[in-house]
């Protein structure tokens, strides 16, 4: 047969199949047909064995010619034509995805790493402080020496080996703190209290507590001072404006002794500040000089203040928090809750 | 306490405006707890509860902070009688007692039975009923026996240990040599400012009367009071301490509303107080960030009825004998800014830039957060006390401590502090299966015990995985938890090597668990327990590290475990085998008729030269050769 005759005819035929090419498949099938080795064009290869040199050149031309053709027109028709496989990559954005688990935090963990944060803001270095403390730390140093009736602000868990107890407020570190380091400073203490309670939704025999306390020299570190503080924090905490209100209340290790409100998130009063618009947030005051003077500390120089106030209700205002007791229940709902 | 506006009134000259009044004894005295129109309730705390939870006092702080002018207290009666009871005083506390003769006891008139009905005192007869007043009215418990039914001398002592006395309750107790009783030569007639005696007792019949008022000393009460738990209103208020200047001035007033014969007054001799004044410096003043006027300092201390004296840069100020909480200069300040106004003190931020420096512990937690949370674990907080059934598992398991137990626990399920971490991970996990498939848990805290009779805290971090299945041994599963300890070890430290025991080279810092059916957790548990302290110690610095220069060539071997064998001393054994062996990694680990088959990929690497394919070949013939002394069947 004619060299140009098959040439011809292979073009006629591809043509033709390709005409009735329905999907992606057939053209596939189609392709393999011609292009594989020993496929239907490489099968004209054979004229290059028979054919003399001349003829050869030609021939070669118009093999390549028509081999450009071929691979053009599959290219073209297979942008007409979607695989399978490409519909599937067009849809698979659609699909539902394989998931991971991502571990939460506590809220407690979450907040407290934020409280710390922003005290350092305010120039308040974090120290970590024990549970397990002694009957003098906790009360006898602050003020508070056995048959004082301000004991019985706070219910004690005991420890059975004697004079020792389950901290009942951080204040248990202020004069193991100021014993151990040299003034000036700024520290928070933050962690868990202990108290004998019966349980309810306000109450909880374990939560925690921040305690701020700067010692400085004197004028600085004030009455002032502490109220811009609180201010501060506070304002930061719960991202909005923050009002505070100071009332005298009595603390032994403290004197002036202090209550502090902040002003409600309510417009016209609410429940949550039984319609007063204030919510009595913290404790705080000027150190006592009896606890600046257990710790070491020249009174006439340095002059302190303290605060303290209860991590889980700040949360519990700041999320809606309806009960103390969700924070220890060690329910994965209510931790999943805030991530 | 409760205090009503048209009682108030018999004290001050002025009337009084109850929202005014609430407004301000809010800002600068007491927590105000209701207000209605006939009464106002404040909060008064343990160091103003002597001078201010009485009518007089109250009236007192009213007139400081509104200057409604107080009225003069009615003193006046005559005393005819020129007897003085004889009052043997063993203790040093303070003691007055008068002889009343010839009265007559009976019904209260109607203003009296009003007032003490309204603090909810049944009208007995007008001497217990007038006792009763005299402490609302001043806050000095009063105490009146019948002189006819005692039998002097009177002893203000120490019961004898096991002495009996017989309350007006008529109740029988057995007392101890630290409660104080005022005594005749019979015995007690009264366990001292808590109860009296049914045999002293004044009734309608009674003629002839002692009136004891007095300060004992707070802590013999409060000791006594929950010795007993016998808890009176008198009780209550001597723990709080008596301002003796009130027992002075209700010695006479009392007198005021009887009839009959009034005696002398027995007056102990008076305990040692502060006489000299307190010295306030203006300095003080100024530290505590007021802008007041020296002016306005002398108003507030006279309308706290202080009596002062200005010297160049201080005064010396004698303070109002009634209030007991003022004994130093921080006392006075104390008054002086709450008179001033806390809502006048300018807020002001720190000046002093001092250095931050956290402890470690914070940060070093946050970082074990945030990989545990990337490897899926999430962060609960537990209780850190535990009950019984966790301290006897512990002990069950072969644990090593000495527990610290609790005096006074709760709840039985809180008696112990907490020694290992795990206890409340358990709880949780058994509590989140109920509706979680897999539970994955972690917490980080502190955990105590004794050691050498010594407290011992340690920082830890516990981590647990538990799972609804119910299956025989979740290898896979175990293995996998196995895996995502070591991944977080390693961040800490490449050296760490978990198996039942944690450790980085020879120190143990925790350990791994699997157990079984235990705290109502269905199935297989696995837990680790790790201590945060020594994990601190040992993170590693971060060097930098030469990245290889020279390319490695890795070889696999796989092969059947026959015997249950330490896969550490596979490892151990062909690390052996050539310094050129730079790491060994599982490639692939699977079970087959109950055999484990491992493929290991062994990566040897030089640091001074490119490594021929032949040497690490014939090494690689020497480990498999080594290896198959053990209980394994190598594959090809």
């Amino acid at each position: 047969m004619n060299w140009l005759e098959e040439i011809t005819n292979l073009r006629n035929y591809v043509l033709e199949r390709l005409g009735k090419v329905q999907d992606r498949k057939e053209l596939d099938e189609l392709k393999l047909e011609i292009f594989k080795r020993k496929g239907k064009l490489s099968e004209l290869k054979k004229f290059f064995d028979i054919l003399k040199d001349e003829e050869k050149k030609n021939f070669g031309l118009k093999f390549n010619e028509l081999k450009n053709e071929l691979e053009r027109i599959f290219k073209e028709k297979e942008r007409q034509t979607t695989s399978r496989e490409e519909k599937f990559l067009d849809v698979i954005f659609s699909f539902p995805s394989k998931k991971f688990y991502l571990g939460s935090q506590h809220i407690i963990s979450l907040e407290q790493k934020r409280i710390i944060e922003i005290f350092a803001k305010l120039g308040f270095s974090a120290i970590d402080s024990p549970e397990v403390v002694s009957e003098k730390d906790n009360f006898d140093y602050l003020n508070i020496p056995s048959y004082h009736p301000a004991r019985d602000l706070w219910n004690t868990i005991w420890i059975k080996k004697k004079g020792l107890l389950l901290r009942t407020h951080t204040s248990a570190y202020q004069v193991p703190y100021l014993k151990n380091n040299f003034p000036p400073f700024r520290v928070i203490f933050i962690g868990k209290v202990f108290r004998f309670e019966a349980t309810d939704r306000r109450h909880e025999i374990q939560f925690n507590q921040i305690e701020g306390l700067s010692v400085v020299k004197r004028p600085e570190g004030n009455l002032g001072e502490l109220k811009g503080v609180l201010k501060e924090f506070f304002e930061m905490f719960f991202e909005r404006k923050v009002k505070i209100r100071l009332r005298p209340s009595y603390f032994p290790f403290v004197e002036p002794g202090l209550e502090v409100d902040i002003s409600c998130f309510c417009k016209n009063g609410c429940e949550f500040c039984s319609f007063t618009k204030y919510i009595e947030i913290a404790g705080a005051g000027m150190v006592h000089p009896d606890v600046l003077k257990r710790g070491k500390i020249d009174t006439l120089t340095f002059q302190g203040y303290a605060f303290g106030c209860g991590l889980e209700r700040l949360l519990m205002i700041k999320y809606n928090i309806p009960d103390i007791r969700y924070f220890l229940s060690g329910d994965l709902r209510f931790i999943k809750n805030f991530s | 306490m409760k205090f009503y506006f048209k009682i108030l009134k018999n004290y001050l000259k002025k009337p009084i405006n109850p929202k005014r009044v609430a407004l301000l004894l809010e800002r600068k005295s007491f927590e105000v707890e209701e207000l209605t129109k006939d009464f106002i309730k404040v909060d008064i705390l343990p160091n103003r509860f002597g001078d201010s939870a009485n009518f007089f006092g109250f009236a007192k702080e009213l007139n400081s902070l509104l200057g409604l002018g107080l009225k003069k207290l009615d003193l006046s009666f005559s005393q005819s009688l020129k007897e003085k009871p004889l009052v043997k005083m063993r203790v040093k506390d303070f003691y007055t007692l008068r002889i009343v003769k010839d009265i007559k006891n009976g019904e209260s008139p109607e203003w009296l039975k009003r007032i003490i009905e309204l603090y909810d005192y049944k009208p007995i007869n007008f001497l217990v009923d007038l006792a009763n007043f005299i402490m609302l009215e001043l806050g000095t418990p009063v105490h009146i026996f019948d002189l006819d039914k005692i039998k002097p001398p009177i002893q203000v002592r120490f019961a004898k240990k096991g002495e009996k006395f017989i309350g007006l309750n008529s109740k029988e107790f057995s007392l101890e040599d630290s409660d104080l009783v005022i005594a005749d030569s019979l015995g007690p007639i009264a366990l001292a400012g808590i109860l009296g005696s049914e045999r002293a007792k004044v009734d309608l019949a009674t003629k002839n009367i002692a009136i004891e008022i007095a300060s004992f000393n707070p802590q013999f009460i409060y000791k006594t009071q929950r010795r007993l738990k016998l808890f009176t209103e008198a009780g209550f208020r001597f723990e709080r301490t008596v301002p003796i200047s009130r027992v002075m001035l209700a010695s006479q007033r009392i007198c005021h509303f009887l009839d009959g014969k009034i005696g002398q007054l027995f007056v102990s001799k008076k305990p040692k107080e502060q006489t000299f004044p307190i010295i306030l410096t203006l300095k003080s003043v100024k530290d505590l960030g007021l802008e007041i006027s020296e002016k306005k300092i002398e108003k507030i201390l006279k309308s706290l009825y202080f009596d002062f004296e200005k010297e160049k840069d201080y005064y010396l100020v004698r303070k109002d004998p009634d209030r007991i909480d003022i004994n130093s200069p921080e006392d006075v300040l104390d008054e002086i800014v709450r008179f001033y106004g806390y809502e006048n003190v300018r807020e002001t931020l720190p000046k002093t830039n001092l250095k931050i420096s956290h402890s470690r512990i914070y940060s070093f937690s946050d970082l074990l957060r945030n990989i545990l949370t990337s490897l899926g674990f999430d962060e609960v907080i537990n209780y850190s006390l535990v009950g019984k059934q966790e301290i006897d598992f512990l002990k069950n398991e072969g644990f090593v401590f000495q527990e610290i137990e609790i005096l006074n626990p709760p709840r039985p399920e809180f008696s112990f502090v907490r020694p290992f971490l795990f206890l409340g991970l358990m709880k949780a996990a058994a509590l989140n299966l109920g509706f979680l498939e897999n539970v994955n848990i972690f917490e980080i805290g502190k955990v105590y015990s004794f050691l050498k009779g010594k407290v011992k805290e340690e920082n830890k971090i516990a981590i647990l995985s538990a799972s609804r299945k119910r299956q025989s041994f979740r290898k896979q599963e175990f293995l996998s938890f196995k895996g995502k300890l070591e991944t977080f070890l390693h961040k800490i430290s490449p050296e760490i090597k978990v198996e039942k025991d944690i450790r980085i080279s020879n120190l143990n810092i925790g350990f791994l668990k699997a157990y079984k059916d235990v705290f109502n957790i269905p199935g297989d548990v696995f837990i680790a327990e790790i201590s945060i302290d020594k994990l601190m110690k040992i993170q590693r610095e971060i060097l930098f590290k030469e990245i290889p220069k020279y390319p490695a060539i890795l070889r696999d071997i796989s092969f059947y475990m026959l015997e249950p064998f330490s896969y550490e001393k596979i490892k151990e054994i062909i690390f052996l085998k050539s310094p050129l062996i730079e790491d060994i990694e599982i490639l692939d680990a699977y079970e087959k008729d109950n055999l484990l088959s491992y493929t290991l990929r062994i990566i040897f690497r030089s640091k001074e030269r490119t490594l021929k394919e032949e040497e690490v070949d014939k090494i690689l013939e020497e480990i498999k050769k080594e290896l198959s002394k053990l209980p394994l069947r190598l594959r090809s």
